[in-house]
């Protein structure tokens, strides 16, 4: 048996606490009023009894004890016991909720994001006793964050704990993906996305989906695309680049003002047909040797239709101007196309060597074969062979066709590969870990991997027996891969998850508008979720970490309407949903204790008065 | 001021005017008011009796001479005092009740004492619980008036009723001069009071049974929970007092009294049940009057 509610020593310890008060409220209650009669006798004789006492009578025992019972009988019901007997075989259910930036979204009662929890709590209540579940969330990255499991009220908990994370694009087909692999092996199970249906999902042929949406149409235009650099040839001056979106479907006019450390540089008024993007860019702002904040905000928004901009969270983008440090980069074995692309780009540090050596703290670039073990750090393999490897090679594959692959992730973003013809490349086994980017019907051919300890990005072919060095995509995707990459350093910031840092010192957190919190180290990291865009400054005892932008910029956070296409198919759950049989116990020991409470007074309280 | 607590003075000037009334005629002391079954130097004329050498020529009715040719002697009824006896419940179930039943008792006993005293009547005060009290005081004449209400007011409440010894008792020491007998008390007596009214019949004396009770003795207005005391036993109950509970104990008191009276009137005594929130003067002048009790 276990206890879903308050914990089984909590139980006691309550149970106990609420024995003593009722007897103790008992025998204060029973000290009753004196009165002197001349006899007894009569009295006694009137409720039947020759000879009486100063104890209590049946009637009040029977009282104590039923209400003891009852007390008993509510506490043992709220801590939600779970007996054995209820523990048959179940099938694995797993709830996926978006926890994307629109889903802050407030609607007419409540936020996205609360109703949302609610139908999550809602679902999770109807699973039966014997049924698993697991909860992931999504948000830039899926997470899972508690395993299938048949203790609901931890799963209950960590939905009641989930908040929206204001970064990033919701992953839900990422979410869904890892959610059918978590169901790959078992007898059947049950995915329930919760989202606003603002982006799509994708399917699992093994699990029966079900898409329950949160939210309605609202207007909304937002910043869908925001980012600042120094400007190449000029390093006194930065640049930025903002796509304003209009997802709704009605024209809007809009002023856009871009703002350094709380000075307004530009103002530009324009007005957007529905579903119209504006891009504009911005050069000559000022960079000094200190970082900058920079922020983009869209004000004086009016629709034409007199709707109200319903997301706000969006009509704001920060980014922080700093001067790129340059990335040292260790390149293990032979690509002449590789080495001109890393010598092309003056950020990178690029030294050739012969085995690999992360100790130093390089991103390292292994071609062909594994040198030998590799450990922690940040890696970038090109056609990798040989053992040591975190995934399993198998045998080439000759002219592979690359069937799919996904622009939206880091790696490949504004990489086309449409047209790239490759001649060899080796067949790869990823670890459920990995991300699948690009590849073929049966193998990836681009893939990425985010450990506790390391990042790896993979392009399991040569790119000399392929046409793409040729492409303007090859530059991009290495540069892309090294970003992501160094990314994950331990001492930066990753912009695209939640703020982990690793660190044994409380981390304080300057959050917008000045409020401070405190983050406490897990396991030698503390993790920050932006519930809020803005900056963010976080700094130790030891002295300042950095400084930390949290903003949506994502074209589909900022289509907050929801959208018919994005349930790939109507799968309607029947196997896990409302099965009678394995109602939850302490709904019985509710009414138990409800019927006990009426004999109670009916046996005691039920008193005519004279 | 201990007396004048029992009874007020423009009260007790009103209490001379009026008498115990009794049904049988006892052979008492002379002096008295009562007319006495003694045939003697009264002032009520009783009788004629055929004369007798030796009578006194002023007692011939020379009227019946003169219509009878009989010399006829005229008899007249002595006057005598008659005892009273005032026995009184001193037990612990008296000292219960709003107003207090001992209290109102004792006042009942004062007023009956001085209506007897003033009556040139010998009143005899015998306070009883489980047994007599060691002082048993007997007052006649007006003089011995505040001394009498003097000694009610001294007495305290006892223990437990012990009617039938009491009386017993009573009775062997006050048998030989019968007379009225008024008894007040609650008749709560656990070993019953049936054998002290059969006690006094048994001796001929003239019984006057006042039933003392306090009106939540007789009709109880609570309701709830309660620990009851014994007010002689001392033993402590709890009790609910639902209604059901308070229906039967009022059909237990009722039917226990009219077992009081039933007896009385058997014995073809008087009875008269009295209330403590009854006002004093009413029950006196009215209730007695009315009872039968007064005139």
């Amino acid at each position: 048996m276990i206890f879903q509610g308050i914990p089984l020593l909590g139980v006691i310890g309550l149970g106990s606490l609420v024995g003593a008060v009722i007897i103790v409220m008992y025998t204060i209650r029973w000290q009753l009023p004196r009165r002197v009669v001349s006899t007894t006798a009569f009295w006694l004789s009137a409720i039947g009894r020759t000879a009486g006492g100063r104890g209590l009578i049946p009637a009040q025992w029977l009282s104590l004890f039923l209400q003891l019972l009852i007390a008993a009988t509510i506490i043992f019901a709220a801590g939600e016991p779970r007996f054995s007997c209820q523990s048959q075989p179940g099938r694995t259910a797993l709830i996926v909720l978006d926890r994307s930036p629109s889903m802050a979204v407030a609607e007419r009662i409540e936020s996205r994001m609360e109703g949302a929890k609610r139908r999550a709590t809602e679902r999770l209540a109807r699973a039966a006793a014997s049924d698993p579940v697991g909860l992931i969330v999504s948000g830039s990255r899926p997470e899972l964050i508690v395993e299938p499991t048949h203790d609901h009220a931890l799963v209950r908990r960590a939905i009641e704990r989930a908040g929206v994370r204001m970064m990033g694009s919701g992953q839900l087909a990422l979410a869904v993906d890892l959610a059918c692999r978590m169901l790959e092996g078992s007898d059947g199970g049950s995915i329930t996305v919760i989202t606003d249906g603002t982006e799509p999902v994708s399917s699992c042929p093994r699990a029966a989906l079900s898409v329950l949406r949160e939210g309605t149409a609202h207007a909304n235009v937002g910043i869908s695309s925001f980012s600042a650099r120094m400007t190449p040839h000029d390093r006194a001056h930065a640049e930025a680049f903002v796509e304003v979106y209009n997802p709704s479907a009605t024209a809007v006019k809009a002023e856009l003002r871009v703002i350094l450390d709380g000075s307004l540089l530009h103002v530009i008024s324009f007005e957007l047909a529905a579903g119209q993007k504006e891009t504009r860019s911005f050069d000559g702002i000022p960079f000094g040797e200190k970082n900058g904040r920079l922020a983009a905000r869209l004000t004086g928004v009016h629709f034409a239709d007199g709707s109200k901009d319903a997301f706000l969270d969006d009509d704001n983008a920060y980014a922080i101007l700093q001067r790129p440090a340059k990335i040292p980069v260790d390149l293990v074995g032979k690509s002449e196309a590789l080495q001109m692309v890393l010598a092309a780009n003056a950020r990178y540090a690029v030294s050739p060597r012969e085995a690999i050596d992360s100790s130093r703290g390089a991103l390292q670039v292994v071609v062909g074969k594994m040198p030998g073990g590799i450990g922690p750090g940040r890696y970038l393999f090109v056609n990798p062979q040989g053992d040591g490897l975190p995934f399993a090679v198998g045998a080439s594959v000759e002219n592979p066709r690359l069937t799919y692959w996904h622009d939206e992730h880091p790696v490949l973003r504004n990489v086309v590969l449409s047209d790239v013809v490759i001649g060899k490349a080796s067949r790869i086994k990823l670890p459920t870990t990995a991300v699948d980017l690009a590849g073929t019907e049966d193998s990836p051919l681009v893939f990425a991997m985010a450990e506790e300890e390391r990042r790896i990005v993979g392009i399991a072919f040569d790119p000399a027996a392929s046409n793409l060095p040729l492409r303007v995509g090859f530059p991009v995707l290495v540069y892309n891969a090294i970003d992501w990459l160094t990314e994950f350093s331990e001492k930066k910031i990753h912009r695209e998850d939640a703020l982990r840092l690793k660190t044994d010192q409380p981390v304080t957190v300057t959050m917008v508008g000045g409020r401070t919190s405190s983050l406490t180290p897990q396991n030698g990291y503390a993790t920050l979720e932006p519930e809020q865009s803005g900056i963010y400054e976080l700094s130790t005892p030891s002295g300042p970490l950095g400084v930390f932008a949290a903003s949506v910029v994502d074209a589909e956070e900022s289509a907050i309407s929801p959208r018919d296409d994005v349930v790939p198919t109507e799968q309607v759950l029947s196997s896990t949903i409302g099965r009678l049989r394995d109602r939850e116990a302490f709904v019985w020991m509710a009414l138990v204790a409800l019927a006990l409470l009426l004999v109670e007074w009916f046996s005691f309280h039920r008193r005519k008065t004279v | 001021m201990a007396a004048e607590s029992l009874l007020e003075g423009e009260f007790l000037s009103r209490l001379e005017y009026l008498h115990i009334m009794t049904r049988e005629l006892f052979v008492g002391h002379s002096g008295g008011e009562r007319v006495s079954k003694k045939y003697g130097m009264g002032m009520e004329f009783a009788d004629h009796r055929a004369y007798v050498a030796g009578d006194d020529f002023r007692y011939v009715d020379w009227s019946a001479y003169a219509q009878r040719e009989t010399l006829l002697i005229k008899l007249f009824s002595e006057e005598q005092s008659s005892p009273i006896y005032v026995l009184l419940d001193v037990s612990g179930s008296m000292a219960t009740g709003s107003p207090d039943k001992f209290f109102y008792g004792k006042k009942i006993a004062a007023a009956l004492g001085y209506i007897g005293i003033a009556n040139l009547e010998q009143v005899t005060v015998v306070p009883f619980d489980s047994e007599l009290r060691d002082r048993i005081p007997t007052y006649q004449g007006r003089g011995k008036l505040q001394q009498m209400l003097a000694y009610l007011d001294e007495l305290t409440p006892g223990t437990g009723t012990q009617m039938g010894a009491a009386v017993s008792a009573f009775a062997r020491r006050f048998s030989s001069r019968r007379g009225i007998v008024i008894l007040i008390s609650d008749f709560l007596d656990g070993a019953g009071f049936e054998e002290a009214i059969k006690l006094l019949h048994y001796h001929r004396f003239e019984l006057i049974a006042i039933q003392v009770n306090s009106r939540e003795e007789m009709d109880p207005s609570f309701t709830g929970d309660y620990e009851l005391v014994d007010s002689e036993t001392q033993q402590q109950n709890i009790v609910q007092m639902t209604g059901e509970v308070v229906a039967r104990y009022k059909a237990q008191v009722e039917a226990h009294y009219a077992h009081v009276h039933g007896l009385c009137k058997a014995m073809r005594r008087v009875c008269l049940p009295v209330l403590t929130d009854t006002p004093f003067e009413e029950l006196i002048l009215d209730v007695f009057r009315k009872g039968g009790l007064l005139r």
